[in-house]
């Protein structure tokens, strides 16, 4: 059998952004009877809160080209929030080995049939492109990725009229959406910031819902941070109208994409959260460099851990760093659980990077690794302040709803005051992010002398993530 | 400040005032020279929002430094090497609460070999040390000058610039003594894996016992631990003296090495 998926891997097995999230509670070993896996499915009785629990299996065999599921709710998404939910909880060590249940075992043995023949009539690859229905039961060898792309589809998607009719729905779903976003922010700008709807939750909270539901799952969560800002500060009119604007700007955008520059035009519809498949990103041309793992940051948005691991590749330590190229890499984690590095900060290798589309390289993928891992802790090469804000500035002009934006600065950590720091050079200084908690420790490292410092460039402030000294990468 | 920063200020003013108020109740003032958009909207609250987008992405996108505060002085000098990173780890291992039985003699170990511990565990140590003065004396003598440094550069962190006085009666950190006969308290613990009698309530006795015995001994220990037959009463006790004893095992390795030793560990990093 295949081995063990990881949730992440779960994650990009739902149909769209909704079935993932109402998945998550559902891996909760309390909301399962009898879950059981052995080596090639998993299954078990949701206790629904009908009254018959719905027996849902997940057949994990991959000789028809992906899972297979079968449930007995009735969702017409494949696969359903259950069979989703049953995986995670796989997926989390949740599930133990068992004796099949006689539905399971009676579903997987039928399924086992029809491939036999199958394979005797026609070879396996047509039999997983046609999904069967009978009965109650849903099945559909999974195609392995998220339904919408910003770019050009995978071969064979145009072939299948279902899929390009899912497609079409999406975006029409897509545009009313951002049709509704947009009316949303006029009419706000129309009764004015200061008026007391702004400040309830709710308000914000039916637009993000709107949004998930609409699939522009990106703009929903940015939806849900704009509304933190209100009311966070005497000047929170000024926060709120600049992230107004810029929702405003990329809901205009995603409409017009078509007579937008072809980079713009990816860039938009990444933002607004049409999904791209890592197939498509890999098919991608590959950057080869050497890249250093500079630096970590999470963040949760909506139940799901989002690790960033920062790459910056160029220049070595000690240069000029005018050229240092960056890619992040993110993982995503079910449930507050740890997300573990696949790269750990301070290593060094030779690798494949494929960007996503967009003006701004940023966003990455790791294709293929060329040898072996070397420590890197002697840092990358660090730019004055000056600099850094510069290259974040050019950032921010190709892309403007950008949120973070790394930099490597060679700085000494500065009280101004008031508890508040900074980080200074011979070019002036920027504010650390007030969400920044280790001044102490990044203070006793540099001990009053210059040091090294990845971090992330905001709207807040820096955020330092790594400082480099004395030959050692600390996390901080 | 520049030109530009200053007519973007002024711009930035103009459309706060307005969408605070809302476009219904004040009008929006005609944009300035060079901040016109391509296209008038029809509306005054969508030419509003065009408007805020092409200002906050120039005020984004045109952040400069601000000017350079005064910088604190540097610390006393402090010529003591710095721990290898393995003793680094297993401090912090230590400080999370694994095995903090080992903790005093970190300490005793780090000051005999005359080095000091990573900068960015200080705060960590010293925070600690605040309520707790036989901790924060033994710490203070690994950290050195830099603790009434910090102290001084971070107030806020509420540090004393000087260490605690120890109240009288209380017990200082100490490493403990061994025992006159390590060889015989290591027979022993193997017996209670034999005899069942290692049960959880035993293990805090025992786990003391390794924390003291001879180093030399500390091998022979953990052989006996990895034969111990498997009993479900007592493999839990079995897994944490095992893990006890190999961490203080590395870590006196790791404490006592020679200067050259320290160099290969650290570029092994």
């Amino acid at each position: 059998m295949s081995a063990r998926p990881t949730p992440e891997q779960v994650l990009t097995l739902a149909p769209d952004s909704a079935a993932a999230s109402a998945a998550l509670p559902l891996a909760n070993p309390g909301a399962w009877s009898a879950a059981g896996c052995d080596d090639g499915a998993v299954w078990g009785q949701y206790l629904a809160t009908s009254a018959e629990p719905y027996n849902v299996a997940v057949d994990l065999s991959d000789d028809v080209g992906g899972p297979a599921y079968r449930c007995d709710c009735p969702s017409r998404k494949i696969p359903c929030k259950h069979a989703l939910g049953l995986l995670l909880l796989y997926a989390n060590n949740g599930v133990v080995p068992a004796r099949r249940m006689p539905f399971a075992a009676e579903w997987l043995q039928r399924r086992a049939v029809r491939a036999r023949s199958a394979d005797e009539q026609a070879p396996p690859v047509v039999a997983a492109a046609v999904p069967t229905h009978d009965g109650g039961e849903q099945s559909q060898a999974g195609a392995g990725s998220l339904g919408g792309r910003a770019r050009a589809p995978s071969q064979g998607a145009g072939s299948d009229p279902a899929r390009s009719k899912r497609q079409l729905e999406r975006s029409e779903r897509m545009r009313a959406g951002l049709r509704e976003l947009d009316r949303w922010l006029v009419d706000r700008v129309r009764a004015g910031l200061a008026n007391p709807e702004l400040g309830e939750a709710a308000t914000w909270d039916r637009l993000a819902a709107r949004l998930v539901d609409a699939q522009c799952g990106g703009l929903a969560n940015r939806v849900k941070r704009v509304a933190t800002k209100v009311g966070q500060h005497a000047r929170w009119h000024e926060d709120v109208l600049e992230e107004m604007a810029l929702l405003h700007a990329l809901a205009v955008g995603a409409q017009h994409t078509s007579s937008l520059p072809a980079d713009l035009a990816d860039g938009v519809h990444v933002a607004t959260g049409l999904t791209v498949a890592k197939d498509d990103v890999l098919a991608g041309v590959a950057s080869t460099a050497r890249w250093l793992v500079v630096g970590e940051s999470r963040s949760r948005e909506d139940r799901i851990t989002v690790q960033r691991t920062w790459l910056a590749a160029g220049a070595a330590a000690g240069g000029a760093a005018g050229a240092t190229t960056w890619a992040m890499v993110l993982a995503f984690g079910a449930f507050g659980r740890e997300v573990m590095s696949e790269y750990e900060v301070g290593t060094a290798f030779d690798a494949d990077v494929h960007w996503y589309p967009g003006g701004l390289p940023l966003r990455a993928i790791i294709g293929r690794i060329h040898g072996e891992r070397t420590n890197g802790a002697a840092g990358p090469a660090s730019a004055s302040i000056a600099d850094a804000l510069s290259s974040c500035g050019w950032a921010v002009a190709s892309e403007p709803w950008i949120e973070r934006y790394p930099m490597c600065i060679a700085v000494v950590p500065a009280p101004v005051g008031n508890g508040r720091w900074v980080l200074a050079d011979g070019t002036g200084s920027i504010p650390v992010s007030p969400a920044f908690t280790r001044v102490a420790e990044l203070v006793c490292v540099s001990a009053a002398e210059p040091v090294v410092v990845m971090g992330e460039w905001s709207t807040e402030g820096f955020l330092p993530l790594t400082v480099f000294a004395g030959g050692q990468a600390v996390m901080l | 400040m520049t030109d530009i920063a200053t007519s973007a200020g002024a711009e930035w003013a103009q459309l706060i005032t307005t969408a605070v108020l809302g476009t219904d109740r004040r009008p929006l003032p005609r944009a300035a020279a060079g901040w016109e958009t391509v296209a008038d909207a029809e509306d005054p609250a969508t030419e509003l929002l065009n408007r805020a987008a092409a200002v906050a992405t120039a005020r984004r996108a045109g952040v400069q430094p601000d000017e350079a505060p005064l910088l604190l002085g540097p610390p006393p000098a402090d010529d003591r090497k710095m721990c290898s990173a393995d003793a680094a780890n297993q401090l912090v291992r230590l400080l999370r609460g694994e095995h903090e039985v080992l903790l005093a003699e970190w300490f005793a170990r780090c000051a005999g070999s005359c080095r000091r511990p990573p900068p960015q565990l200080v705060p960590t140590l010293l925070l600690r040390g605040r309520r707790n003065p036989a901790f924060d004396i033994v710490a203070r003598a690994v950290i050195g000058p830099l603790a009434a440094w910090l102290a001084d550069a971070m107030p806020d962190l509420g540090i004393k610039p000087n260490p605690a006085v120890l109240p009288a009666g209380a017990d200082p950190l100490l490493a403990p003594k061994p025992p006159p006969d390590s060889g015989a308290v290591v027979t022993a613990i193997a017996d209670t894996f034999l005899d069942r009698t290692a049960t959880w309530a035993a293990a805090a006795q025992m786990r003391s016992a390794v924390a003291a015995l001879e180093p030399r001994w500390l091998p022979a220990l953990i052989l006996e631990l990895n034969r111990a037959p498997f009993n479900a009463m007592t493999e839990r006790t079995r897994v944490d003296l095992l893990g006890l004893a190999q961490l203080r095992r590395d870590m006196i390795a790791s404490l006592t090495q020679t200067a050259g030793a320290d160099v290969v560990a650290l570029s092994r990093g």
